[in-house]
């Protein structure tokens, strides 16, 4: 057995003396205008966020809220686009808007490196990242995706009625970030309680949310302990070997980078899989298209993509100024709406509609500029093969009850009860 | 930056030189779409970001494939160059 000292005791102990950054009170409840009190928290957001979206570029293209201690949400591509290239004066060091932020000290590393990384230190944690998540390494992935997929489908045998989101989506990028982290396949269901503890309990009390955080933690500790004295190819290894400067990560980095791939690589993609199949359930044209010409696949795919972008990512502004017209003070939020922004009218033709053969379609579903998602050639493969295998087993399906389907709420949008009648 | 814009499709190119592709590698992020959409013409790098494959020229018929990869670029990294 090895000895790493630095994960000997726990990390976050030795945080005691470090300034813990700020609060504000919780504010919940039906927001009265969008463009002055919007929150992507409430439930009418969560059910159909595009409507609001459409307004506010209309008459408020940047909207604001006194809720989370004060922030903005654009919705015009460009203002999208220039602030996810601006990293001088937006910094990621927070990015779930919520009732906290982090002390100005936590940049330009942040809680979950290199996700909530600023430069120059960004591009060094994202550089050794890049390498295991290409187009080529995550096709090594493919084959046993597409087993799963199947393994899936015939769990459905005998069912008219299927949960596609929890029968099927969920699984899948569950079980892809499981083998390529390391971490046991059937702790699935603790890793549906991290996310939605990370990104739904953003409204929670403080000390409950501390709580759930801790359990996040405690259990990447056990893994990373684990991982230390049973070294194996994984990415869990890899972070703990893994060399920045000329030495090993700090480990609250190791740990950090573990929790975003966990978060971020599930429900994400989970999302996007749900989405879609949400769609192809209530527009059999573009079914039975799709069907009928799977070469399309790639290109409905990428539009799906677009027009349900499940990902909104935020920064908090670094100091007071003058931001296209409105008056941003130091430590606001910014609601950075990728899916706002890919239904611009300004930046897309027919933005309204989804067009599942789209030529052009450059649209913004994994970001833009330095912080482009790690994960999108996973992502895109977990997407395909998903949709393929579905709609080469079960080429027919519909909405079983349109009213039944629910939506997650908060910065990653899918569905999280879909049920499909499969005729 | 941020303007709408179409693939353009002519039936016959008038050749006078070559036509070239090129990845601005300020400005590419490694989203991947041109080694998706133009596979001949693009490659990646062990990063996962663009690269021109030989010497970036269009051979005839990969034309079409060269322009989606220029309009699909959500960084607009990916130009097209006519050399005469």
């Amino acid at each position: 057995m090895t000895i790493d000292e630095r994960f000997s005791r726990d990390f976050r102990e030795d945080s005691g003396d470090e300034p813990v950054g700020t609060r504000n009170p919780i504010v919940t409840g039906p927001v009265s205008d969008w463009a002055t009190d919007f929150s992507h928290l409430e439930p009418e957001w969560a059910a159909d966020p595009y409507p609001i979206q459409d307004d506010l570029r209309q008459r408020c293209p940047v909207a604001h809220t006194d809720r989370f201690g004060g922030g903005w949400l654009p919705t015009r591509y460009a203002d999208v686009a220039e602030i996810a290239y601006d990293t001088e004066r937006f910094s990621s060091r927070s990015i779930i808007m919520s009732n906290f932020r982090p002390p100005r000290e936590a940049a330009p590393v942040g809680g979950s490196p290199p996700i909530s990384s600023d430069p120059p230190f960004h591009h060094d944690a994202r550089k050794l990242l890049l390498p295991a998540f290409t187009k080529t390494a995550v096709g090594r992935q493919e084959p046993g995706t597409r087993a799963l997929c199947h393994s899936l489908i015939d769990a459905f045998s005998g069912q008219d009625v299927v949960d596609a989101a929890r029968d099927y989506a969920q699984h899948i990028p569950m079980r892809v970030i499981a083998d390529m982290l390391g971490f046991p396949a059937e702790d699935g269901p603790q890793f549906r309680r991290f996310v939605e503890n990370t990104l739904e309990g953003v409204n929670l009390p403080p000390e409950e949310r501390i709580a759930r955080m801790s359990a996040l933690f405690d259990y990447l500790l056990a893994q990373i302990h684990d991982h230390i004295d049973n070294p194996r190819e994984d990415l869990t290894t890899f972070l703990i070997n893994a060399e920045l400067y000329g030495r090993k990560l700090e480990p609250s980095h190791v740990a950090g980078t573990m929790a975003l791939l966990l978060i971020a690589g599930i429900d994400t993609t989970w999302s996007a899989i749900g989405a879609s199949l949400w769609h192809l359930a209530k527009e059999p044209a573009d079914r039975e298209r799709i069907v009928a010409e799977p070469a399309l696949l790639p290109v409905a795919m990428e539009e799906f993509l677009r027009a349900y972008a499940p990902v909104t990512m935020a920064r908090l502004v670094k100091n007071d100024m003058q931001w296209n017209g409105v008056g941003m003070k130091a430590d606001d939020w910014i609601l950075l709406s990728f899916p706002a922004a890919n239904r611009d009218p300004a930046q897309f033709d027919r933005a309204a509609e989804i067009v599942i053969d789209r030529e052009v379609n450059r649209h913004a579903a994994f970001g833009l500029g330095i912080h482009r998602c790690v994960g999108s050639h996973l992502a895109r493969m977990e997407l395909r093969v998903a949709l393929e295998v579905w709609l080469a087993r079960i080429p027919a399906f519909t909405l079983a009850d349109p009213s039944a389907v629910t939506w997650s709420t908060g910065q990653i949008r899918g569905p999280r009860t879909l049920p499909l009648r499969l005729v | 930056m941020h303007r709408k814009d179409t693939v353009h499709r002519k039936d016959t190119v008038h050749r006078e030189g070559t036509v070239k592709v090129r990845i601005n590698s300020q400005l590419c992020q490694g989203h991947g779409r041109c080694y998706d959409l133009a596979p001949s013409l693009f490659g990646d790098d062990d990063e996962g970001y663009g690269r021109v494959l030989g010497d970036g020229i269009v051979p005839a018929g990969k034309e079409q494939d060269a322009r989606l990869a220029v309009a699909n670029c959500p960084e607009r990294a990916v130009e097209l160059i006519e050399e005469n």
